[in-house]
């Protein structure tokens, strides 16, 4: 891939510049994705990736900050996720530390003291530096916000987390600015350019979605998923790439447990690959189908229906 | 450009999208953006710009699609479209008119000399059909059926799903899994033992059939053991919430508490696991076949309910009823047919006799929950699933379930009558987490108990 040159990464790539950037990396980037997120670049809003488990959403962010020369903070969300670990921490065993090599120099602080009051007043204005930047643990939303370069903030999998920390996002997510009591209101230093990813687990709050562009992520076409296998899988001959392409298209729609996705379709034409399979035979399928399908029941299921779910040989 | 876009955004909020003021400005940044970037003069590059900035949900896509087909359309379309919905309006107004459906009992004379199939289309109500996939779904048909032959990906879909729910060879054994049978896990009554069956001094209440005919001194007994089995609920729930977990250790906190003692942690807190209100939402089929089922089982849910502050109640016959406020009485009265009646009939527009029409029910239901539908909710539904015919709607159970943590259904039938005639648990079964045979008292007992372990592992 070409590397961005510098302050390239400030800029905002046309939609066809990223395509093609994606391209370098093995990765078929839609023209509806292309341009949202060239349109959330230049209009500096988040990007709400909706779809499937598989079909590229963290990926997708992930090559958007290689495209842009950015650096990548992720914030994967899981439930019970709160401020403390996704924006910052106090560092307590430092703030211990330091009290105690500085306990002389305190002393000498308060030495002259006369009253009880006048030492407390030559605290007050000497206790805030154990409040300071240098206590500060930054967790991934304000690594995003003091990136000295524009950063991509990845929220993962936003759904997993609790609708109170869904509330929490939404001042970051309009002004790109968060709140620390101690220290104030920490706006931006460059807006990331934001992406949340969902797997549409939950309904997530309307407040939310309206501060955001939405792009819903399918599951590719038998011509698109048959391109992202030529480009990651190259090893295997073209008529089996696109076999294999419609028949994880009829799995798609065939009501299984779990449903593959595109990072399946990729390990299975790998595993095909590295098997030496020349067709979708059923000593080739049970040897790698595995890599495709995750539950006994579909893995077996499959198996029995092979005939009427298996595409003829192109 | 801004009055066109106001124009269209106008036409969205007609159409049932929600479009603040807030998107339509990102719209028109967005407009202005691609304007710049020469993408206007392409209708499908318009398309994907205002719906990037306009829709939030897939499930609007269809809608949004229509609108922008219509807005902005050819004037020869526009026209076209003017005069398709005048005629649609005519229809419906010299058409069926709707009238006199489900609220007249059934048998009664008002369908006059039709047949029966044609007085179950008049009896059709309007439904809305399964939210499209709008993206590539048709797409990858369309070239998949270029370059291939049949068995067609619907053929095979089909084959794969028959097998996934029709009965795996015959026998015993296969009767037993009903998880092969139905495609969800099954739980049966159990078999009893012959000296354990109920004899004359103990009324047989609790495997009795509840859909039968009972004595008075049935339905106390009925209703004394669904007292015993509130008062084990509740202990039940006692002895969970104290053997919770009393959390991890709090390393930060018990830092800054050592400073306090130089540096030495004396004490030792401790974090406790967060606690949310689980959500509970029953469903309960109030017909006739269901009711003393339905009256046993809404008392039981109360208990279960009465800890949680988050509930929602809907009856159902031909078509969901907001029922929330009237479960807590049904842990005063006791649970029978009356006092189920006495209940129903404050509900303005419930109809007890009217045909069953449960995925009327399940797709309205999912209108009003689905933005409280989450994963701490479970879903918990009796009835017979018994259509009448009608569409079940399955798609709207599985996308309940696809948002709630659990769907637990209770059958008020006996196994045996499973899938037969016009119930529709084939179609509904693969979108549930458990079934449950619930013909009996204890039935619904066992399957209230699994539930309630479910819900108050977590409360």
């Amino acid at each position: 891939m070409k590397a961005p040159r510098k302050g390239e990464g400030k800029g905002a790539p046309s939609a066809q510049e990223l395509v093609s950037r994606f391209a370098v990396e093995g990765f078929v980037l839609s023209r509806p994705a292309a341009r949202a997120l060239a349109l959330a670049d230049a209009l500096e809003k988040p990007l709400l990736l909706e779809g499937p488990p598989g079909v590229g959403k963290t990926e997708i962010a992930r090559l958007w900050a290689r495209a842009t020369g950015s650096p990548l903070v992720r914030l994967q969300c899981y439930e019970g996720l709160d401020e403390a670990r996704a924006l910052y921490e106090w560092s307590y065993g430092k703030q211990i530390l330091y009290s105690q090599l500085l306990r002389e120099k305190v002393g000498e602080v308060l030495g002259g003291a006369p009253s009880l009051e006048e030492a407390v007043a030559r605290l007050k204005g000497q206790a805030d530096v154990f409040f300071s930047m240098d206590f500060l643990l930054p967790r991934p939303l304000l690594r995003a916000l003091l990136s000295p370069e524009r950063a991509v903030l990845l929220v993962d999998e936003i759904d997993r987390s609790d609708e109170e920390f869904e509330a929490f996002l939404l001042e970051m997510l309009q002004d790109f600015q968060v709140s620390v009591p101690e220290l104030g209101t920490v706006k931006a230093v460059h807006r990331p350019r934001v992406v949340l990813t969902s797997n549409d687990t939950r309904e997530l709050a309307d407040a939310l979605r309206r501060r955001c562009l939405y792009l819903y992520i399918d599951y590719p076409g038998v011509e698109e998923e048959a391109a992202i296998l030529a480009a990651r899988a190259p090893g295997l001959p073209e008529a089996l790439r696109r076999q294999l392409a419609a028949f994880v298209g009829r799995l798609r729609r065939a009501g299984l447990r779990k449903a593959p996705g595109v990072a399946e379709s990729i390990d299975w034409a790998l595993a095909l690959a590295a098997v030496g399979a020349e067709d979708l035979g059923r000593p080739a399928l049970e040897e790698t189908l595995g890599a495709l399908l995750k539950h006994r029941e579909d893995l077996k299921q499959v198996l029995d229906n092979l005939g009427a779910l298996r595409p003829p040989a192109v | 450009m801004q009055k066109g876009l106001a124009r269209f955004a106008r036409r969205l909020r007609r159409e049932g999208l929600r479009v603040s003021t807030g998107e339509m400005l990102d719209a028109a940044r967005v407009l202005l953006a691609d304007e710049r970037a020469g993408g206007l003069a392409d209708k499908e590059r318009l398309r994907e710009a205002l719906r990037l900035a306009l829709v939030k949900r897939r499930s609007d896509f269809a809608r949004f699609d229509a609108a922008f087909e219509v807005h902005f359309a050819t004037p020869g379309g526009r026209a076209e479209e003017k005069k398709r919905r005048r005629r649609k309006g005519r229809a419906a107004q010299g058409g069926e008119g709707g009238k006199g459906r489900a609220s007249t009992p059934a048998g009664a004379p008002s369908a006059g000399s039709l047949s029966p199939a044609q007085r179950l289309s008049k009896l059709r109500l309007p439904r809305p059909l399964r939210p499209e996939t709008p993206s590539s779904q048709p797409s990858q048909e369309a070239s998949e059926e270029s370059n291939e032959h049949p068995p067609t990906p619907e053929e095979a879909a089909a084959a794969l799903a028959e097998s996934l729910l029709e009965r795996k060879g015959d026998g015993e054994e296969a009767e037993r899994k009903g998880k092969e049978r139905f495609g969800c896990p099954v739980l049966r009554a159990e078999r009893r033992p012959a000296e354990r069956r109920p004899s004359a001094l103990r009324p047989a209440v609790e495997r009795k059939d509840l859909r039968g005919d009972w004595m008075a001194e049935e339905e106390r007994a009925l209703a004394d053991e669904v007292e015993r089995e509130l008062l084990r609920l509740r202990m039940r729930r006692v002895r969970r919430k104290r053997l919770a977990r009393r959390g991890t250790l709090w390393v930060q906190r018990a830092l800054r508490l050592s400073v306090g003692t130089d540096g030495v942690p004396m004490r030792l807190p401790r974090r406790r696991p967060g606690r949310r209100e689980p959500r509970l939402l029953l469903l309960v089929d109030v017909s006739g076949s269901a009711a003393r089922a339905a009256a046993s089982f809404l008392a039981l849910a109360a208990r279960l309910g009465e800890s949680f502050r988050k509930i929602a109640v809907y009856f159902y016959v031909d078509g969901a009823h907001e029922a929330a406020e009237l479960l807590p009485g049904f842990l005063r009265e006791r649970p029978t047919r009356a006092a189920l009646e006495r209940a129903a009939s404050q509900i303005p527009g419930l109809n007890l006799h009217a045909l069953s029409d449960m995925g009327r029910a399940l797709y309205q239901v999912l209108g009003w929950e689905e933005r409280a539908l989450r994963r701490d909710t479970l879903v918990l539904i009796l009835g017979d699933g018994r259509n009448n015919g009608l569409d079940p709607c399955a798609w709207a159970l599985e996308a309940m379930r696809a948002r709630a943590r659990k769907v637990v259904w209770l059958v008020p039938e006996p196994y045996r009558l499973w899938g037969t005639g016009d119930s529709d648990l084939r179609a509904y079964a693969p979108h549930c987490d458990l079934m449950v045979e619930a013909s009996d008292l204890e039935g619904l007992k066992r399957g209230l108990r699994r539930a309630g372990s479910r819900l108050m592992v977590r409360g």
